[in-house]
């Protein structure tokens, strides 16, 4: 095993090479180019040097792709994503500012979304086909049909219609108003978990179903065993298997796709700092948010594949 | 049991949608009386100000600057005249410009200001004024110890004049002037133009400077970038500022200003102001200002059916419509193409174009048919069709009007009985607006296919080094100011890009031989405006640079679509008096916030 996770996280070093090197080329290769805007907002003295090559020069875009890539990554090595072409300030600053915010969000939407999607598909999945199971199987489907964006601005659009109240729009760090703060953060979470609990409803009935009608589970029934043993130590944990890979993958995407609900609720979140940042071509910022998103779907693909062998013994790596 | 919860669940599908039919319909009746500004000052409280979205740069020497913070934390040459503003006698009419001209701005770090010729200006600086106390700023900086709390003097002003003009981008970059502060009088900046210049440049190069400390840009340790470094005389100092996020400010204890109505009263008023990133979000934005969250609101980025949409939910807000926030919007021709080198092919698609129709049915009755050269809110600089018509040009004003078949006339007379193909380039942002235009072209046989792309996309095919040869557009412009000077932002130059960028003409030529005698006369013309020391020659000039230019028709006029800012009604002492928005954030020293107003109206405690 631990030779296994040695050579998955030697695998990730040249993955995560192979990854920036596109992005990075890719972002240099898409129309646009942040000089271009910055030339709509700067004033020209006539008889001089052309801002534009000023400018790209100041931002060391005149240099060859290579050794631009060369640059960013000896920086990267020493702990230096760059500075932001626009704010001009270190990558690393406004990442630690987006990215607890995302974490977070990301988090408690995947809280919310199991504490609704658990219950109910194991509900569903041992009582199937009753009236119960039926509702709760349209509002599964209710939930994945109607899209979080969606009810995210009918939240804005509303309650400050009919009782003058919205949600917070202003960011309130933790420490100064834990109250505030939880309140502002729990609404996009849970109308994010919303979303996601209906996917995880479905496929974890359906798992439910599957194993129900395993011998084994036939055995446990046969044995005597109580109802609550059999459904949540032997069903529900092999049930849970493609369930955790899914949940698992759905982690990254809520912390750096969360772009909608995030800018929906005015969330200072990573997915609205990369959107910014694209739309201003910052490449700065783009390239080290990258390299941090896809060193954490690594990680977290890592960890679920670890949490299959601790599922299911059978599972065994060499 | 099933069976009740299954009703149950029905009930609740029929009930909810009714209830919110009810409900929405019920919010429709609220009103309440719009905001008074002439009640008695008191101070104390927190204002909520909108800022743009995403980390925009606090180095106030940077040609990227968007931030409101500059005008809180620096101060600025002059500001828009308070007094005459709605608070005060009301005969500088709000709604206003970008640019305004000096002589209707109001002193601020210089005290007054004088032009004896075309070639240069002479500035006195304002006395008493002193940089922020190390003991008000949230974390003093040792390099900066020698600074704090000193008075502001002209040599300040010079070394910062000189700190910006040395950065490419900067507001003073592109003026060759030479500042130095006089010899037998230490308050007094003499300034030198390198060439005459009687137009307004100097307007803007002025209003976009905030005057911050020299030494914040000259001294080692110093990060100008930095809101812990900043170090200015402004009425707002910054507590914390997370880039993106939100800016916190207090007043500033010492400040050197004082309320120009009841001069006992130092200012600000506000304890503290809060900008919170609403800007570039209409949902936002309008969630923001029904519940109450922003008191402020001074931004682009509202659209005609927002505007309808609170004034019919929200008649308690005050708003008026913005002058420095109109927006015209035109579509811009790649004349060096044809077949729009050809002028009558460009009057063509003038006149294909219902122009008061797109303003009654899409926009509301919010905007005003026309918006090249000039709009329509630009005072005497903007000559509208019926002034034309006065002068007996009837052939012009035609050119605002609606009048298919004579573009189809035009057209075959130019060899397109057909019409033709082309392409309209524009932002994903305007598709709305050049769909409905691409559709009044198609009518009269010009086949417009639309190519959207993102902003960035856009500017590098129109202003990057290798433009795209399609390159037309429909672009929004700023109302900026109508002057010779100003030309750049607005219409006033034979290649369209121009209105793309700041003044100046970064862009080169843009025109096929056909069209290159008409280009050298409209330089001509501003060349000569430039040095017309005697306003009857200079509107003289005007008049017939304004005439040579809708004559060319390098744009296809659209409509100039009206922007508003808000206010929530206790917030007092502002009524809508804003320049720009540098000018907004420095004239917040001057409002304060009805505490009882805010509380019993939405429940929030002032200092929220």
């Amino acid at each position: 095993m631990h030779a296994y996770i040695l050579r998955r996280l030697l695998l990730i070093v040249p993955t995560l090479l192979i990854i920036t090197l596109i992005v990075f080329a890719g972002l240099r290769f898409i129309p646009g180019d942040a000089v271009d805007i910055m030339v709509t907002l700067t004033p020209y003295k006539t008889g001089d040097e052309d801002p534009r090559i000023v400018l790209r020069r100041e931002l060391g875009l005149d240099l060859p792709i290579h050794l631009q890539y060369a640059r960013w990554m000896s920086g990267v090595l020493r702990g230096d994503l760059g500075t932001s072409f626009w704010s001009k300030l270190p990558v690393t600053e406004q990442i630690v500012i987006g990215l607890p915010v995302s974490l977070e969000v990301g988090s408690l939407a995947l809280v919310f979304s199991l504490l609704i999607a658990l219950p109910v598909a194991i509900y569903s999945g041992i009582r199937p086909d009753s009236v119960t199971d039926h509702v709760l199987r349209a509002i599964a489907i209710a939930f994945i049909c109607v899209p979080s964006f969606w009810i995210g601005t009918m939240v804005l659009i509303y309650p400050p219609i009919w009782w003058g109240w919205a949600p917070r729009l202003s960011w309130i760090p933790f420490h100064a108003n834990p109250v505030a703060h939880t309140i502002m953060v729990v609404i996009p979470a849970f109308i994010l978990g919303m979303w996601l609990s209906g996917i995880t409803m479905r496929l974890t009935r359906n798992m439910m179903l599957e194993v129900l009608r395993q011998d084994y589970i036939r055995t446990a029934w046969a044995k005597g065993l109580r109802e609550r043993l059999v459904i949540v130590r032997h069903a529900l944990k092999n049930a849970l298997i493609p369930v955790l890979t899914m949940v698992g993958l759905q982690l990254p995407v809520l912390v750096g796709g969360a772009v909608v609900v995030e800018s929906i609720f005015n969330l200072p979140g990573v997915g609205g700092i990369m959107v910014q940042a694209m739309e201003k071509r910052d490449y700065a910022i783009v390239s080290g948010l990258n390299l941090i998103a896809a060193t954490f779907v690594l990680f977290v693909n890592l960890v679920i594949d670890v949490s299959y062998a601790w599922l299911d013994p059978r599972i065994r790596y060499q | 049991m099933r069976h009740y919860s299954a009703r149950a669940a029905l009930v609740a599908l029929l009930v909810i949608p009714l209830a919110t039919v009810a409900l929405w319909a019920t919010g429709e009746e609220e009103a309440a009386a719009a905001s008074d500004i002439d009640t008695v000052p008191v101070y104390g409280g927190n204002l909520n100000m909108a800022q743009r979205q995403g980390a925009s740069p606090l180095d106030p020497i940077d040609g990227a600057r968007d931030s409101v913070a500059f005008g809180s934390f620096y101060d600025l040459a002059y500001v828009v005249d308070y007094l005459k503003g709605p608070r005060g006698t009301g005969e500088e009419a709000y709604p206003n410009f970008w640019f305004i001209d000096i002589k209707k701005q109001m002193p601020q770090l210089l005290a007054s200001w004088e032009f004896p010729d075309i070639e240069s200006a002479v500035f006195r600086v304002r006395q008493g004024v002193h940089w922020w106390r190390a003991e008000d700023v949230a974390r003093p900086n040792p390099a900066l110890a020698d600074y704090y709390g000193t008075e502001l003097t002209a040599q300040d002003l010079v070394d910062r004049w000189n700190a910006d003009a040395a950065v490419v981008g900067a507001a003073a970059a592109d003026r060759d002037w030479q500042w130095s502060v006089r010899a037998d009088d230490p308050w007094v900046i003499d300034v030198k133009f390198p060439e005459p210049d009687a137009t307004s440049w100097f307007v803007v190069t002025l209003s976009r400077i905030s005057w911050s400390h020299p030494a914040m840009h000259n001294t080692e340790g110093v990060n100008p970038s930095d809101w812990q470094d900043a170090l200015g005389t402004g009425p707002w100092i910054p507590t914390d500022h997370v880039p993106g996020v939100t800016t916190k400010l207090k007043k500033n204890p010492a400040y050197w200003d004082v309320d120009p109505f009841i001069p006992e009263n130092s200012v600000p008023y506000l304890d503290t102001k809060s900008m919170t990133p609403t800007a570039d979000d209409p949902a936002i934005t309008i969630a923001a200002l029904r519940s109450g969250q922003l008191d402020v609101f001074g931004f682009h980025g509202l659209q005609p059916e927002d505007v309808s949409s609170l004034e019919r939910t929200n008649p308690e807000l005050g708003h008026v419509p913005q002058g420095a926030l109109l927006r015209g919007f035109n579509v811009n021709l790649n004349i060096a193409d044809s077949p729009w080198a050809d002028k009558r092919v460009r009057y063509a698609a003038m006149l294909a174009v219902n122009h008061q129709e797109m303003v009654d049915s899409f926009y509301y009755g919010l905007a005003y048919p026309g918006g090249y050269p000039a709009q329509s809110l630009h005072g005497d600089n903007y000559i509208g069709p019926d002034e034309l018509k006065a002068m007996g040009r009837d052939d012009l004003a035609e050119l605002y009007e609606y009048h298919p078949d004579k573009a189809r006339a035009l057209l075959a007379e130019a060899g397109y009985p057909d019409g033709f193909d082309t392409t309209i380039l524009a932002m994903h942002s305007v598709s709305e607006d050049v769909e409905l235009f691409a559709g009044y072209l198609r009518e009269v046989g010009i086949n417009a296919e639309l190519d959207l792309m993102e902003s960035a996309a856009y500017y590098s095919a129109s202003l990057g080094p290798d433009p795209d040869p399609r390159f037309t557009g429909l672009t929004f412009i700023d109302a900026g100011a109508p002057q010779i000077g100003l030309m750049g932002t607005m219409n006033f130059h034979h290649d369209p890009r121009a209105s793309l960028v700041w003044y100046g003409n970064p862009l080169g030529d843009n025109v096929t031989p056909e069209n290159r005698a008409a280009a050298e006369r409209q330089m001509e013309l501003i060349d000569a405006a430039k040095t017309a020391e005697d306003p009857a020659t200079y509107r003289e000039l005007w008049t017939e640079l304004y005439l040579h230019t809708l004559e060319e028709a390098w744009h296809i006029a659209g409509v100039t679509v009206e922007q508003h800012i808000y206010w929530q009604p206790w917030v007092k002492g502002f009524g809508g008096a804003v320049g720009d928005l540098i000018s907004q954030a420095n004239l917040s020293k001057w409002w304060w916030v009805d505490c009882d107003a805010k509380l019993s109206s939405n429940g929030r405690a002032c200092n929220d």
